[in-house]
């Protein structure tokens, strides 16, 4: 069994206008996962996401980091171990420069000052920045500015990674670094968390796959099993990934032997042919 | 760099400049000190000396084109101008005068202490904007703030220069996209439609900051701020080199004084 | 289009034609190095009590809720996003709003003197408006006694059940002029005439400024009676949303 760190016990969240944003999540995230949460615009990704973090307090029921329920006094133990990358770079970045705003979070962490130029230069590298070190963030493109929010995440060195719709806007090249950083971190232990609307690419990267809708978990489950069922998918409003697609209409016409599980990348489905 | 923000003129040339490596207390100072000096002072001799000496350190050594210098010296100058004419021009008898006018019931006229004065203040305004141009022209905001920081500003305040300093730019393309749709579907097509398109704009943009601004909030948040904002300062050694441009323009200072002194 | 906003919409025209004439109409930012030290010490002085008040005011709104900070601070950039963009006019020249009578009235007077002697000093160092040593002079009359003015007069037409709009107008145009008013009794008193003295050359200084300064506080005026006009139709219920607590705004 691995490592539970994070459990979701019955978590609801209302805003004020009393639109209820969630509803009775349960679920619990393990080390080292790769989870892809899918749902349209407005069923409660990000809301799931800050409450994960602790930026918004659950209205009900709670949220356990390695057993320890999360209130007042250990929220912060929760920050430094979730970090966000938010969907839009311009309200995550603050600082007027590159290099002190991968800093931030760092230095919010209380970090000694060598730490921190540390992991911030080591975390602008790894975004491959090094060029923008001392640049203003209003003087970057999309795509850099992208890279910079991510950097700031890397920077604190967080156990859980969460990333809101991460390829949205990305250009095929800043899309790739991405899936190069996500690799990594894979390798180096981390639990990710990322919200996408596209399939495909939740496909490659996830093992587990949760599915939202209106407030609701309606789904947990494999990456399999998710795209399997078709009911779930019409009702979230998903369409099954492109290779699954194919994998089932070659099957069908006696093309493709069967096989346990369907290839996740074009290189492996090639190798089936 | 991107020609986003060309309505914020002297911010890019701060990331650009060849100064930027000064140690920022010590530019700060010089800077303000210059400043200072030039308007205490109050004498042609040290205006002069401090405009030159401010353009060599900006342009020369920091790099910063000479057209644009120029280009940006011309921001004030419609002040320059009203403001220097309503100090040379007189209005009353006008005994004794240079040059009078009748105006109305009464004379407009110039004395030779007036333009004289005039044309001092005039000179004593470019040299002090030299002065702060030595500054802003060489200095990020952020390491302007530190400075601040040091001087034992409200942590509260500089919190928020920060933070408004960020937002600018944000609202700032924010508007020039809305601007581009706007104009795209004709929003700017004549007089009357583009006043009605300028303060709906206005209104929407308000509306849009003032929503963003809670997610703004949160992504601080999310990565542990509890309500200190700390930032990250370089730290920026000062040199010998740097220390000789100061010392340099110390030493025509005491050139300029003792000329203006013994002259009387 | 309501007739009320064709008409207005008319007038500001007509002036942007007049502001035509003249090249690039800025509020009356006093310039750097235009001040002797002891009138820049002197208004800088001057300024401290309305500052504190505007300090303390502003820390108990973040004691109250903390996520005011990045509000107050949208609401600082905004002022200076306006007051750094040109009013559309037929003629290329270019005159930009204050922004300190919408400060007022949208965010309250002891948020905007905070947030205004903020925005000046950037306009300072960004856009060369204004300077250092002339700050104190400057936050005086565009963040203390415009906006307090601006703010002042709101109220009363409210009180007077005055037509709204005509309200907004005057409490933007006013705060305006009295902001060129008391820029240009700063400059006399650092530049008296050598006959009739202060009052002399405050007559000169408002004379000279007029020909930018008086259209500009009309069109202002105008502009921010249109802004409003704006978020009141199409963002009534967003502004409840947001409980803009920071001031007055129905």
């Amino acid at each position: 069994m691995k490592e539970k760190i994070l459990e979701v016990d019955h978590l609801s969240f209302a805003y004020d206008n009393n639109h209820n944003a969630l509803k009775d999540i349960c679920l619990a995230i393990y080390k080292q996962e790769k989870i892809a949460v899918l749902g349209a615009n407005g069923a409660g990704k990000t809301t799931f996401f800050l409450n994960l973090n602790g930026v918004r307090e659950p209205s009900g029921g709670e949220i356990r980091y390695r057993g320890e329920t999360v209130g007042r006094k250990n929220i912060n133990q929760l920050r430094r171990n979730v970090g966000i990358v938010f969907q839009d770079a311009d309200s995550q970045i603050i600082a007027s420069t590159v290099k002190a705003e991968v800093a931030f979070g760092p230095l919010n962490m209380k970090l000694p000052r060598t730490e921190v130029e540390e992991r911030t230069l080591s975390a602008i590298r790894e975004m491959k920045l090094e060029d923008c070190v001392m640049r203003p963030p209003h003087y970057l493109s999309g795509g850099e500015k992208k890279r910079v929010s991510i950097a700031d995440i890397l920077a604190m060195n967080c156990e859980v990674m969460v990333f809101d719709e991460p390829t949205a806007s990305l250009d095929p090249v800043n899309a790739e670094i991405l899936e190069e950083v996500l690799d990594k971190m894979e390798q180096q232990g981390k639990t990710v968390l990322l919200s996408t609307h596209d399939v495909d690419f939740a496909y490659r990267f996830a093992q587990r796959v949760l599915v939202f809708c209106g407030g609701e978990l309606i789904g947990d489950g494999s990456v399999e099993d998710i795209f399997r069922n078709e009911a779930l998918l019409r009702k979230a409003n998903l369409k099954k990934p492109v290779l699954m697609q194919l994998y089932d209409l070659l099957y069908a016409k006696g093309k493709i032997s069967e096989v346990k599980e369907c290839p996740k990348r074009i290189s492996d489905f090639a190798s089936l042919l | 760099m991107h020609r986003n923000h060309e309505q914020i003129t002297t911010d890019c040339y701060s990331y650009l400049s060849a100064l930027g490596e000064w140690n920022t207390v010590y530019k700060v100072v010089f800077s303000v000190g210059a400043l200072v000096t030039v308007i205490a002072a109050d004498s042609v001799g040290i205006s002069a000396v401090t405009l030159f000496f401010m353009m060599f350190l900006s342009v020369g050594v920091g790099k910063i084109p000479g057209r644009d210098y120029f280009r940006l010296m011309k921001v004030p100058a419609a002040f320059i101008l009203l403001g220097g004419a309503a100090i040379v021009v007189q209005f009353g008898s006008g005994d004794g005068s240079l040059f009078r006018t009748g105006f109305f019931w009464t004379n407009l006229f110039i004395t030779e202490s007036s333009l004289s004065l005039g044309l001092h203040v005039t000179l004593k305004a470019f040299s002090a904007v030299s002065a702060l141009f030595l500054m802003t022209l060489s200095t990020p905001m952020g390491e302007i703030i530190s400075v601040f920081r040091k001087i034992r500003v409200p942590v509260l305040i500089l919190e928020l220069m920060h933070l408004i300093y960020r937002y600018i730019f944000i609202l700032s393309e924010t508007n020039q996209r809305q601007k581009d749709a706007a104009g795209s579907r004709l929003g700017y097509c004549d007089l009357t439609t583009s006043l009605r398109t300028f303060s709906g704009e206005l209104a929407n943009l308000l509306i849009m900051s003032m929503k963003k601004a809670e997610t703004y909030y949160d992504a601080m948040e999310a990565r542990g701020y509890e309500g200190n904002a700390l930032f990250w300062e370089e730290k920026r050694p000062l040199t010998a080199k740097q220390l000789l441009y100061g010392g340099l323009y110390l030493a025509i200072l005491a050139g300029a004084f003792c000329l203006v002194w013994r002259r009387g | 289009m309501t007739t009320k906003q064709k008409k207005l919409i008319g007038s500001v025209a007509a002036l942007s034609v007049v502001l035509g004439v003249t090249p690039n109409a800025y509020a009356m930012h006093i310039m750097e190095g235009y001040l002797a030290p002891q009138y820049c010490i002197a208004w800088g002085v001057l300024c401290i009590p309305f500052l504190v008040t505007g300090y303390l005011s502003i820390n108990k709104k973040l004691k109250e809720n903390r996520k005011n900070i990045t509000l107050l601070a949208m609401a600082g950039a905004f002022i200076f996003v306006i007051s750094s963009l040109k009013i559309p006019s037929v003629t290329g020249s270019c005159s930009h709003m204050t922004g300190t009578g919408l400060g007022a009235i949208l965010f309250g007077p002891s948020a905007v003197s905070i947030l205004g002697i903020i925005v000046l000093l950037f306009q300072a160092i960004l856009l060369a408006h204004g300077g250092l040593t002339t700050l104190g002079a400057n936050t005086f009359s565009m963040a203390i006694a415009g906006p307090l003015l601006s703010y002042g007069i709101f109220r009363l037409c409210k009180k007077l059940n005055i037509n709204q709009y005509f309200g907004i107008f005057l409490a933007a145009f006013l705060g305006d002029l009295f902001t060129y008013c008391v820029t240009s009794v700063q400059l006399a008193i650092a530049y008296p005439s050598a006959q009739g003295g202060i009052m002399a050359s405050a007559v000169k200084f408002l004379g000279v400024f007029a020909p930018t300064q008086l259209p500009l506080a009309v069109l202002e005026g105008i502009l921010t009676v249109l802004i409003m006009i704006a978020l009141k139709t199409y963002a009534d219920p967003e502004l409840k949303m947001l409980k803009l607590d920071l001031g007055e705004i129905k």
